[in-house]
């Protein structure tokens, strides 16, 4: 018994019809594109500006001289290329770390009965549940007191080898069970054990789930605050998300310092702080591989 | 055993797929060994990371802990006070239900339609894409800031611009009646990011024949997408729905930087007061039976919609169940 | 073979020797002195280190670091290590003490909640150590000295500070435009406000900006001569007329006169003054470097003193940074010996030009440099007269200032009004203030 798939390739060429449908969707498509790019613009836009330029009235949605060396000043007042690479760092590891375990578990919660399932599978969900705010400080001990891996990354990235958290597992858990059982049988049958059927058939077919994640967690962890901020305590280890703490002037309750206005190199630290998850994204999503199509199971 | 089937599935229908008749039992067996194998590394580490922290914060919830001062036993104190006692318990309550209620099913519309105009085949389409991820990517405090002196009332770009159009800009978020309505908007600017890649990627796993037999049997645009899109879509609906509304009713970030929770408690949310009390005014205990109510009142919606979801959503695979 | 026995037998022995000398050398070792209150502690003879935790602010953090190397070269034994905590602290401080690895000292406020902290045995007071220094008090403002006792008992020396969102910072250029003569030092509020009318234009310029926060609204109150609660902390006053006649004159500003934004963000300030369109901004000494960035191209700052209320006096109220020091400190007297280095007058000068905010020592606003500072000075006089932030004798600071500040906005929004609005806030702080100390 052989099971045959394919990517469904790019669609013949059509006769080019106008319709009115397609003309309002691109137009709003459009539209909507200037309106997401706008906070975008004006970080760049601010990044490049002097301190008394940022927050004029009416605002100036240009800088009148470009301040390229605010870019440099970053890493003159921080060590922000040094936070940058640590970041990268617990990024890889982390996201590596989530994506093969959150698989591996969503795997077998989608695809195998066993005798309680359904209540583990609510407990994955209840850890969702649970502000972390609450279970901030037991956490802290346990990692610190406990494990004794205070002021180090593992706390941050050891975790994510074991499940990586309910919302991947979840995740994964729904794109296996889209995914007919047919599939499955046919691949017993022919003698594919689980672990093979996982590896050589379900991880293909899940390439969208898998840089959906891919794109989360590298986020999840690229931008993660509250982590780096209580587990890493050397200022050398800080992440760029607690370097650029230090740029803040305006966040609530401390208003007694003195700081130079540093905004604008917020700014300039904050966009550097997204372009790889920019890059990261414009990369990997072109690889979204549109549909499977299964031609038929032959007995 | 063989199978056949037709292909393709054209007729696809919301309600369930097949069900075979339970196998020998030593098949079962090894499928639950199989099972428990793959499961494994969460048990593990639910084990040993994430069951002593949260015993620990329900114990906690039974005590008068105010820290660093040894907690004492103080029974269910906690959580009686929260209903009778607390003047801001029902503020905040309600802050976070009325957020949850408008924002999760706008959220999820502008997501899913985002991920519909952009599936189709455009030039420039993976630009595009990333464009609308960009928001969400922002970090909280530049965005918070840009919306704020965007939306300023008196001097903002926006009410500015209504002004020039002759109408009164409302305060947004300096308004009473407002805030939490430019909190939704400002959690909308984001609807181009996860949920809608999750979404994009749901789109991109409904197999295109079924489509092209639609197409064939004469379906027109609005039949393929209530008949094909939107059942087969229905996991990951359901998955963007139950992970949307849990982070929902923690929202906190947002309201922390931009308003700080008002103004006058308009916008002072369920995990602000749980977090105010717990690290600000140190009522350990209180706020540990704060966090605990929200678990149940997440925790009840969650396993409703678990239980419904058995009427409409679709799985291909029979095991998944729920 | 012979050899190699008898040699690993000398091994053995020799091991065994540097393991009892090592242990005896251990045990005559004296013990670093556990220093209990009080009990009579020399500067230990071993290396010391003192963990102080500061705040990421990066001018602060190399201007302590500097602090540091110089109080190491006067006590060669002491080395102070500068950790560095976000700004926003609350948690990550929390988890280190909860976890036992607090260091030996923090940077705080009298202003954020240090009582809170005293009260719940956190801290350890220092009157022991000024007793055992013969330490003067006096050579301190009497407000800052007030603001660093809990209880009556010292908790931290006042290391630099501020009196509060007290002077006014303004650009004599829009004055001029509008005719209207320069603030002085005898300015009362009822110069200061039809200043502010002849300098407003609709929404396109306003004559004044005031801060809605507890702490910021303590300045008019003061002036008009109220206060949120009595001396002792146990008593709400705003049930006082001349608590609510300071509200309603904020009120007035933003509601009735219009002539401030109402109810503003903290960055409006800065939006308004880098666009020329806020005529005076009353606000503290950081404003010196904040608005001092953001002043525009064709304007200038300039500072006057807060102006006189219907009391007789300016308002205010003192802000003092501290470094507490830990209960749980191993070398508490050698923390209270840098502690005494940073509260220097040499260091208070230098404090003004290396952070921005002074030393609170009296005799530091003796030194040139800084009663020459046309935007530092017009702090001196108020630095001489303010009280503490209220403190609850509970200790429950935030408990207080957080629904005050809800409460302000409803009233400076216009949506409930100022007598009710007072009421309000007098039912809510009172419930609070009856509530016992932490641990009782």
């Amino acid at each position: 018994m052989t099971v045959q798939l394919q990517v469904a390739r790019a669609p013949k060429p059509r006769r080019l019809t106008f319709s009115w449908f397609d003309l309002i969707a691109t137009l709003l498509t459009i539209a909507l594109a200037l309106l997401f790019f706008f906070p975008f613009y004006w970080a760049v836009v601010g990044a490049l500006k002097q301190p008394n330029e940022l927050q004029v009235v009416p605002p100036l949605l240009y800088p009148p001289i470009p301040q390229w060396k605010n870019f440099i000043e970053v890493g003159n007042v921080l060590p922000f290329y040094r936070y940058l690479w640590n970041t990268v760092v617990i990024t890889v590891i982390g996201t590596f770390g989530g994506l093969i375990s959150s698989s591996l578990v969503g795997y077998g919660f989608s695809s195998f009965r066993f005798r309680g399932r359904n209540t583990l599978f609510v407990i994955l969900l209840s850890t969702m549940v649970l502000p972390g705010e609450v279970t901030l400080i037991p956490t802290y001990l346990l990692f610190v007191n406990v494990l004794g891996w205070g002021n180090s990354i593992l706390p941050l990235v050891v975790p994510s080898f074991f499940g990586g958290g309910a919302f991947s597992i979840f995740l994964f858990r729904q794109f296996f069970a889209s995914i007919p059982r047919e599939l499955n049988d046919a691949a017993k049958i022919d003698g594919c054990g689980p672990m093979r059927y996982y590896l050589r058939i379900l991880l293909p077919l899940s390439m969208p789930v898998i840089i959906t994640l891919s794109i989360l967690w590298f986020q999840s962890y690229w931008n993660d605050l509250l982590g780096p901020l209580i587990y890493l305590t050397d200022q050398e280890k800080s992440t760029i998300t607690t370097g650029l703490l230090a740029l803040r002037s305006t966040l609530g309750g401390s208003f007694s310092r003195r700081g130079q206005a540093m905004d604008h190199l917020l700014m300039a630290g904050s966009l550097i702080g997204m372009l790889p998850s920019i890059i990261i994204f414009f990369a990997l999503q072109r690889y979204f591989i549109k549909g499977v199509v299964m031609t038929g199971i032959k007995g | 055993m063989t199978q056949s089937r037709t292909m393709p599935l054209t007729s696809a229908s919301p309600l369930g797929g097949v069900r075979h008749k339970r196998k020998l039992s030593r098949v079962a067996l090894l499928e639950e060994v199989w099972g428990y194998l793959f499961i494994a590394p969460w048990l593990l580490g639910f084990a040993i990371f994430t069951i002593g922290p949260m015993v620990i914060s329900l114990y906690w919830s039974f005590t008068k802990y105010e820290f660093p001062l040894p907690a004492k036993w103080y029974g269910i104190q906690n959580y009686v006070n929260a209903f009778t006692q607390d003047d801001l318990f029902p503020t905040a309550l309600w802050n976070t239900i009325y957020y949850v209620i408008f924002s999760v099913p706008l959220g999820l519309a502008a997501s899913l339609l985002l991920a519909l105009l952009l599936d189709r085949k455009l030039p420039g389409r993976a630009v595009l894409r990333t464009v609308y991820y960009i928001p969400s990517i922002v970090p909280v405090v530049v965005s918070a800031f840009l919306f704020s002196y965007l939306f300023q009332p008196e001097y903002g770009l926006i009410n500015s611009l209504l002004k020039g159009w002759g109408i009164a800009g409302p305060g947004w978020f300096n308004s009473v009646t407002w805030v939490k309505p430019t909190l939704i908007l400002l959690a909308l600017w984001g609807a181009g990011g996860p949920t809608m890649i999750i979404f994009l990627a749901g789109l991109q796993n409904i197999p295109t024949d079924l489509y092209e037999a639609a197409e064939v049997d004469g379906a027109g645009r609005l039949q393929k997408f209530w008949r094909i899109t939107l059942p087969m879509l229905s996991p990951t609906i359901f998955f963007n729905l139950v992970t949307g509304i849990i982070a929902a009713f923690k929202i906190f970030t947002v309201a922390y930087v931009a308003t700080g929770g008002g103004p006058y408690y308009a916008s002072y949310f369920y995990v602000l007061h749980l977090f105010n009390n717990f690290f600000k005014y140190l009522n350990m205990g209180y706020a540990s039976a704060l966090a605990w109510i929200l678990f149940v009142i997440i925790m009840i919606f969650t396993v409703i919609q678990l239980r419904v979801a058995r009427r409409w959503v679709y799985y291909e695979s029979e095991t998944a169940g729920f | 073979m012979h050899a190699r026995f008898l040699s690993r037998r000398m091994f053995l022995k020799g091991a065994a020797l540097s393991a009892t000398t090592i242990a005896l050398v251990a045990c005559a070792t004296p013990v670093a002195p556990t220093v209990s209150e009080g009990s009579q502690a020399a500067p230990a003879a071993e290396a010391i280190e003192i963990i102080q935790f500061d705040r990421n602010v990066p001018q602060d953090i190399e201007f302590r670091k500097e602090l540091a190397e110089r109080f190491t070269e006067d006590n060669p034994t002491i080395t102070v290590k500068i950790e560095v905590m976000p700004d926003d602290y609350a948690a990550t401080l929390i988890a280190r003490i909860a976890s036992g690895t607090a260091g030996d000292c923090f940077r705080y406020g009298t202003h954020y909640g240090m009582a809170n902290w005293a009260l719940r045995g956190i801290l350890q007071p220092l009157d022991d150590f000024i007793a055992q220094d013969g330490y003067d008090l006096s050579i301190y403002f009497q407000g800052s000295m007030d603001a660093c006792k809990v209880e009556g008992k010292v908790y931290a020396l006042p290391v630099n500070g501020h009196p509060g969102w007290s002077a006014i910072y303004y650009q004599p250029e829009l004055f001029a435009e509008a005719g209207v003569p320069e603030p002085t030092d005898t300015w009362t509020y009822d110069d200061m406000t039809e200043a502010a009318r002849k300098m407003t234009k609709g929404t396109d310029q306003y004559g004044l900006w005031v801060a809605p926060y507890y702490e910021a609204t303590l300045t008019p109150m003061d002036a008009f001569g109220g206060w949120p609660m009595d001396e002792t902390g146990t008593k709400a006053m705003f049930d006082d007329e001349k608590t609510i006649a300071g509200i309603r004159w904020l009120y007035d500003m933003m509601q009735t006169d219009k002539v401030a934004l109402a109810n503003p963000s903290f960055d409006s300030r800065v939006q308004l003054w880098s666009s020329g369109k806020v005529g005076m901004v009353l606000s503290g000494i950081w404003e010196g470097s904040y608005l001092g960035d953001a002043t525009p191209a064709d304007k200038t700052l300039k500072v006057a003193p807060g102006p006189i209320g219907p009391s007789g006096h300016r308002g205010g109220f003192m802000g003092c940074n501290v470094f507490p020091i830990m209960q749980t400190s191993k070398h508490p007297y050698e923390t209270w010996l840098w502690q005494k280095f940073i509260c220097s007058k040499e260091v208070g000068i230098e404090n003004v030009q290396r952070i921005g905010e002074p030393g609170l020592r009296t005799d530091v606003w003796e030194d040139p440099s800084l009663l020459d500072d046309p935007v530092v000075k017009p702090h001196y006089e108020l630095l001489k007269i303010v009280k503490p932030m209220p403190v609850p004798a509970n200790g429950r600071l935030s408990e207080i200032a957080d629904p005050v500040t809800q409460i302000y906005s409803g009233i400076f929004l216009g949506d409930i009004d100022v007598e009710a609005g007072c009421a309000q806030i007098q039912e809510t702080v009172q419930a609070i203030l009856d509530q016992p100390k932490p641990g009782a």
